[in-house]
């Protein structure tokens, strides 16, 4: 009961209640509209003109009778509105284990990463059962992921952070679609959502075409630009200690205009990726305590796919002291020069503008550059 | 109650229109019409107001700093002008009800005058704008050429495209302001030439009332735009005033 | 039982006569037939008419875009485009059918044509802004055309920034400086229509006494004039921005492309109310004169309007669900837009009630209007679907949707406007339409709608998403895009045959008579045509609208029953007489 899946498969944990939710509202629907035109063709026939019916005292109005179906619809409309809206907020409520894949949306083309480090172009791998959250923005305009199968969908808007989460809850292959109009070929942005087992899910992640985890890259992104110069043991810059930092609560100055940073108070934040990803491309808005405001930013030299990747690095640090050390450790990286051979993509690429976008306006005077999010985005 | 119809012949019968029974029904679909009409100027503005409380709310450092490079004393100076320009228009309207042609023909042009110093004073304010490069999309470089205002922005974590921001809504929200006020312009001074061929005069003012309402609303929207948009960063400016 | 004290021989005298009635000498019509007549005319019926023909060809430009649209998704590859072409043509037809075709219809020809004869008026209240209404009107028509020959925008109808802005080929500043005009002649319209119905009531019509044609209307002006200029700022925004590569709406420079969309739907959503409330004007007078009764209910219908036009202020958000819009306005959105079907609800029960003990005649515009009760049932519930956020997160931006919409607009509002212009045919030109040639359009027209739209509901819970040129990822759809296409070709014919056969009635149809409905209402106490100024007298106003009696109904009916029998009496003696005679004649071997 309650199934729609004779039309479209249910692949999701919601996908069951959202169906029941459209069978319950169709429910409604087809007894209104059954009733009217019932009643339509009833009174048509019987009242015809030339039949012989009784049409004394034809009422003009009854107060009871509208106040009652005024008021009847208006119970059953509150009660699914409640339904609803409970299913929402369960739906938009993203579990604390979800694991998070990035996703980057750009004209024509979905880019999603793993954090063990696996990319993928237009197609989503995901093990069945386990709940994966979707951290997503877009280089250009905006689109939004969709996956029938799963009866989900969220904008991706450029400038902000969205999110959206899933439970798969069986294997297949599903369709993904880009469902925000985005520009000549939005058809055909899109490809596959692929369900797999747990282990094929972890097996998947080591084949395939890329050969290191994300945190690697991002290593490799930190050394090239600079970062360890300052943040690196050996510094002699005075730049605070990345190791350990994320998740956890950091003394900061947020810098108001007018106001010495010196006669600014303290207060606490976590550092989490939005605090991480603004360090990177703000640096003056949230100073760390203590220290000078003289880090550069790096908003026109990186895309929003390098400074994820900068934060999975950053993340990684966690269970490590130094990120020297942790260099050693990985010795089958790839210079930058091989993994541009084995994915077709530097950094410099997914920065670039739109494949295949015409017309004499270009993409504004950053390309698709990182840009500071907006704090109060994300579901 | 039965009225006659009117069948104009040229649409010049009287000072009633042929649609009208009676000059009283003329005076009041004039009038509501008019204030219907200054509802949808106060909506259109509206919008331009409703993204600019976004984004200062969003970027208030940013805003003050945009605001400070506006010339607050020349602002509140050019104000007065409109606000007096206001009272010459109130009291066109004042003439021209007791049929006082010559006084009216005076406080039409006056208000004229008065709008067109504004005007003056706003291209005054644009051109020095447009000499330091504050223009965004004409000649956006102000920041190109001022570093240590740069420097000083990145101390106090202020990005200049959010300055930008603040110039935009600027230049949208006058601009504007000022397309009604040049549009007005033309009317003034058309009704300012009838009004001496005494068309005001011989009975139907109100005309002079209605172009009164379109001028006080004008006014009215500067009132809002003046506080907003000059006098962000009070009276402790960036710099003290101007460029 | 006329609620008329105007008097019979307020009919002018002369031309030409006939059993159903006369063509007066003169009327509005033969009043001049230079250009300038035409072209600088303050008449509002002479100004209905040159909208009738501009909207007409808009809705045929709109139509063609339809079609190009339908015929390439009969395969999943796109059967007859590219799809850049394709995403010109859905732009095109969105933004001609919204802006150009659906906003104007009702208000622009019938309102145009009736608010004045309803009150008992000589004109509007403005007649020269209702000319510069047309004008800006066919001026941003033809801007907006040379934009569409130019190439035309690929941006969809709404012009969602940053694509709109920054990414979109060509012909966004143009195509919006067209939708800028005609926003400002909907805005003129509105204006007119409400001070001409506060001020300009012929003695004795109370609020309450008024049609219920004036109430929608009176509704629908509302939202044009205090919604309309939104969408001019927004446009405004939109371009400047394009132009001058500012960024108001650009993330890299610290705009919000969300505030774009609240600006937008913030005009958007009311403006389907301006499409919808002059349908429902329509209906109400139409289903009262053909059931022979008062509407059912008039006060509530009457507040209903003035309702739906408030509360569809305060839902555009439901447009941004799936965006960062937090979950908690989504919540506010959700819940005022499932208050705001209530009024609708309110108005279908009390048409279907005004059918109770009347006299029902299904003439071409009753079945229209019986259309559009039943279709915009079906399409109303379905925003329900919509309204439910955890529903709309899985049907936005799909198929669900265009149909959902297209059930209003077509199966509604479009229904309730070929109605309408059948039901006033007499009275706007003097002549009759072929009523057979009505009734199967009309039968055509609701049967293609249906097919094309209602398999769209499914292609949209099964994940076809909207604005699709192609769907080659999912060949399964193909199935319910045929049988959609098909459909549209038979609503084609639907929309051709009208235009056909009422061109054919200007020179051919049965002469009307001022009357031929025996309706109720001022305009049909003019002549049909009306001569120029509608009214000899000022009518006064005595009693309510709808003064109709189903009883009285029928005994007119059992009479013009009685007339036909006599007729036939005396017909069938004299053919008894002829065939006598001819036998006897027979009979002698002649």
């Amino acid at each position: 009961m309650g199934t729609l899946a004779f039309l479209q498969q249910q692949a999701s944990s919601v996908a069951a209640d959202i169906d029941l939710l459209t069978v319950g509202i169709t429910v409604v629907a087809v007894v209104f509209s059954v009733a009217i035109f019932v009643a339509i063709a009833f009174l048509s026939y019987r009242y015809r003109r030339g039949s012989k019916v009784d049409r004394s005292r034809p009422p003009q109005y009854n107060h009871l009778i509208e106040i009652l179906w005024t008021g009847i619809p208006l119970l059953i409309v509150m009660g699914i509105f409640l339904w609803a809206t409970t299913l929402y907020f369960k739906v938009v409520k993203v579990p604390a284990d979800a694991m998070e894949i990035h996703v980057v949306g750009k004209q024509w083309m979905w880019k999603l990463q793993h954090p063990s480090g696996r990319w993928e172009n237009n197609t989503l791998h995901v093990p069945v059962g386990r709940p994966v959250v979707l951290t997503m923005t877009s280089e250009d305009v905006i689109h939004s992921f969709y996956v029938p199968e799963f009866r989900l969908k969220q904008d991706v808007i450029p400038g902000q952070f969205t999110q959206l989460w899933f439970t798969p809850t069986k294997t297949g292959t599903f369709h993904l679609f880009c469902a925000e109009f985005c520009g000549t070929l939005h058809s055909t942005m899109g490809g596959s959502v692929i369900v797999m087992e747990p282990s094929d899910y972890e097996r998947w992640l080591t084949e395939g075409n890329v050969q290191e985890t994300v945190s690697a890259v991002g290593q490799q992104l930190f050394r090239r630009h600079g970062c360890s110069g300052c943040h690196g043991a050996n510094s002699s810059v005075r730049a605070p200690m990345l190791e350990g930092i994320y998740g956890r609560p950091v003394a900061v100055q947020v810098a108001k205009a007018g106001v010495p940073l010196g006669q600014t108070q303290a207060t606490t934040m976590i550092a989490d990726t939005r605090y991480i990803h603004d360090a990177i491309v703000l640096p003056e808005k949230e100073v760390a305590a203590g220290f000078r405001p003289i880090m550069p930013t790096y908003k026109n030299r990186l895309s929003e796919t390098e400074v994820f990747q900068l934060i999975a690095y950053i993340k990684s640090l966690s269970s490590k002291r130094d990120p020297e050390t942790r260099r050693q450790d990985n010795s089958d990286r790839l210079t930058p020069e091989d993994y541009e051979a084995r994915t077709g993509f530097t950094p410099e690429n997914i920065r670039g503008g739109a494949a295949g976008r015409g017309g004499r306006n270009s993409g504004g005077p950053n390309g698709g550059v990182a840009a500071p999010m907006n704090e109060r985005t994300t579901r | 109650m039965v009225s006659e119809t009117h069948a104009p012949v040229d649409g010049h019968h009287g000072l009633v229109q042929h649609q009208f029974d009676d000059m009283e029904q003329q005076r009041e679909c004039f009038s509501l019409g008019m204030w219907l009409f200054l509802a949808t100027e106060v909506m259109m503005f509206g919008g331009l107001f409703f993204a600019y409380s976004l984004y200062r709310w969003q970027f208030e450092p940013a805003f003050q700093v945009g605001s400070s490079h506006l010339d607050w004393k020349l602002g509140t100076f050019n104000t007065f002008v409109l606000l007096f320009s206001s009272l010459t228009m109130a009291m066109a309207v004042h003439n021209a009800g007791i049929g006082n042609r010559q006084k009216l023909v005076n406080c039409l042009l006056l208000t004229w005058v008065l709008g067109a110093a504004f005007l003056g004073i706003k291209a005054m304010e644009w051109k020095a704008d447009f000499n330091v490069g504050l223009i965004p999309g004409v000649n956006w470089t102000y920041y190109d050429h001022h570093a240590e205002e740069l420097k000083a922005l990145a101390e106090k974590n202020i990005m200049p495209h959010h300055v930008m921001m603040y110039f935009v809504i600027y230049f949208c929200m006058t601009g504007l302001h000022a397309i009604h006020m040049i549009i007005g312009l033309g009317i003034v001074g058309y009704f300012t030439w009838l009004a001496y061929r005494g068309k005001f005069t011989d009975g139907n003012d109100q005309p002079v009332e209605i172009l009164g309402l379109y001028w006080h609303l004008v006014d009215i929207v500067w009132v809002f735009l003046f506080p907003l948009l000059y006098l962000i960063a009070g009276f402790h400016p960036f710099q003290s005033g101007g460029h | 039982m006329s609620s008329i004290t105007a008097d019979e021989s307020a009919l002018p005298h002369g031309g030409e006569i006939t059993p159903e009635g006369r063509i007066p000498r003169e009327h509005y019509l033969n009043a001049g037939y230079t250009w300038q007549s035409w072209l600088f005319t303050l008449d509002h019926k002479r100004i209905a008419i040159l909208y009738m023909v501009s909207v007409l060809a808009m809705f045929a430009l709109g139509g063609f875009g339809a079609m190009m649209v339908r015929l390439n998704l009969l395969t999943p590859e796109g059967a007859i485009i590219r799809p850049q072409t394709y995403n010109r043509m859905f732009s095109m037809h969105g933004v001609v059918m919204v802006f150009f075709f659906l906003v104007p219809s009702i208000p622009a020809i019938l309102g145009n044509f009736l608010v004045p004869m309803m009150l008992g008026a000589r004109d509007l209240a403005f007649p020269k802004l209702n000319l510069l209404s047309w004008y800006l009107y066919i001026i941003g028509a033809i801007i907006a055309i040379c934009a569409m020959a130019f190439g035309g925008v690929d941006t969809g109808w709404t012009f969602y920034a940053p694509l709109s802005t920054q990414y979109a080929y060509d012909n966004v500043a143009l195509t919006i400086v067209g939708l800028f005009l005609a926003g400002f002649s909907s805005i003129l319209t509105g204006l007119n229509f409400i001070v001409t119905t506060h001020r300009m009531r012929a003695p004795g019509l109370t609020w309450f006494r008024l049609p219920l044609f004036i109430w929608s209307h009176y509704a629908t002006s509302l939202i044009q004039v205090l919604a309309t200029p939104v969408l001019a700022i927004t446009l405004l925004a939109l371009a400047v921005e394009r132009i001058f590569h500012v960024g108001i709406f650009d993330p890299k420079l610290g705009g919000d492309p969300v505030l774009m969309q609240h600006m937008f739907w913030f005009y958007s959503h009311p403006a389907v109310y301006i499409m919808v409330l002059p349908g429902m004007a329509v209906v109400s007078e139409i289903v009262a004169c053909f059931a022979r009764k008062p509407v059912f209910g008039y006060k509530f219908v009457a507040f209903a309007s003035l309702a739906i036009a408030v509360l569809g202020f305060l839902v555009w958000g439901h447009h941004m669900f799936t965006t960062s819009q937090s979950p908690f306005a989504s919540m506010v959105f959700s819940f005022i837009s499932f208050l705001v079907a209530i009024p609708s609800a309110i108005k279908v029960f009390n048409w279907t009630a005004t059918l109770y003990k009347g006299s029902i005649r299904l003439t071409t515009p009753m079945l229209y209007v019986l259309g559009f009760i039943g279709l915009f049932t079906i399409g109303g519930l379905t925003g329900l679907h919509l309204a439910a956020l955890a529903l709309d997160i899985h049907v936005h931006d799909t198929y669900f949707i265009v149909a959902h919409f297209h059930y209003i607009m077509v199966g509604g509002t479009t229904m309730a406007f070929l109605g309408g212009i059948h039901f006033w045919w007499p009275k706007m030109t003097g002549r009759l339409y072929p009523e057979n040639w009505g009734k199967t359009a009309a039968i055509i027209l609701f049967v293609g709608f249906n097919l094309t739209f209602f398999p769209q509901f499914i292609l949209g819970y099964m994940g076809m998403p909207r604005r699709y040129a192609t769907y080659a990822f999912a060949p399964e759809f193909q199935v319910l895009h045929v049988l959609s296409t098909a459909g549209a070709s038979i609503m084609a014919l639907g929309f051709f045959l009208p235009l056909v056969y009422l061109l054919w009635s200007l020179k051919n149809g049965e002469i009307a008579g001022p009357n031929p409905w025996k309706a109720t209402g001022l305009e049909w106490q003019t002549p049909s045509p009306p001569t120029t100024f509608n009214f000899e007298k000022t009518p006064i106003v005595t009693c309510g609208p709808y003064a109709y009696s189903p009883e009285a109904d029928e005994i007119e009916h059992a009479e013009e029953d009685l007339r036909q029998a006599q007729i036939d009496l005396a017909l069938t003696k004299a053919k008894i007489e002829a065939d006598r005679a001819k036998g006897g004649e027979a009979d002698r071997g002649v």
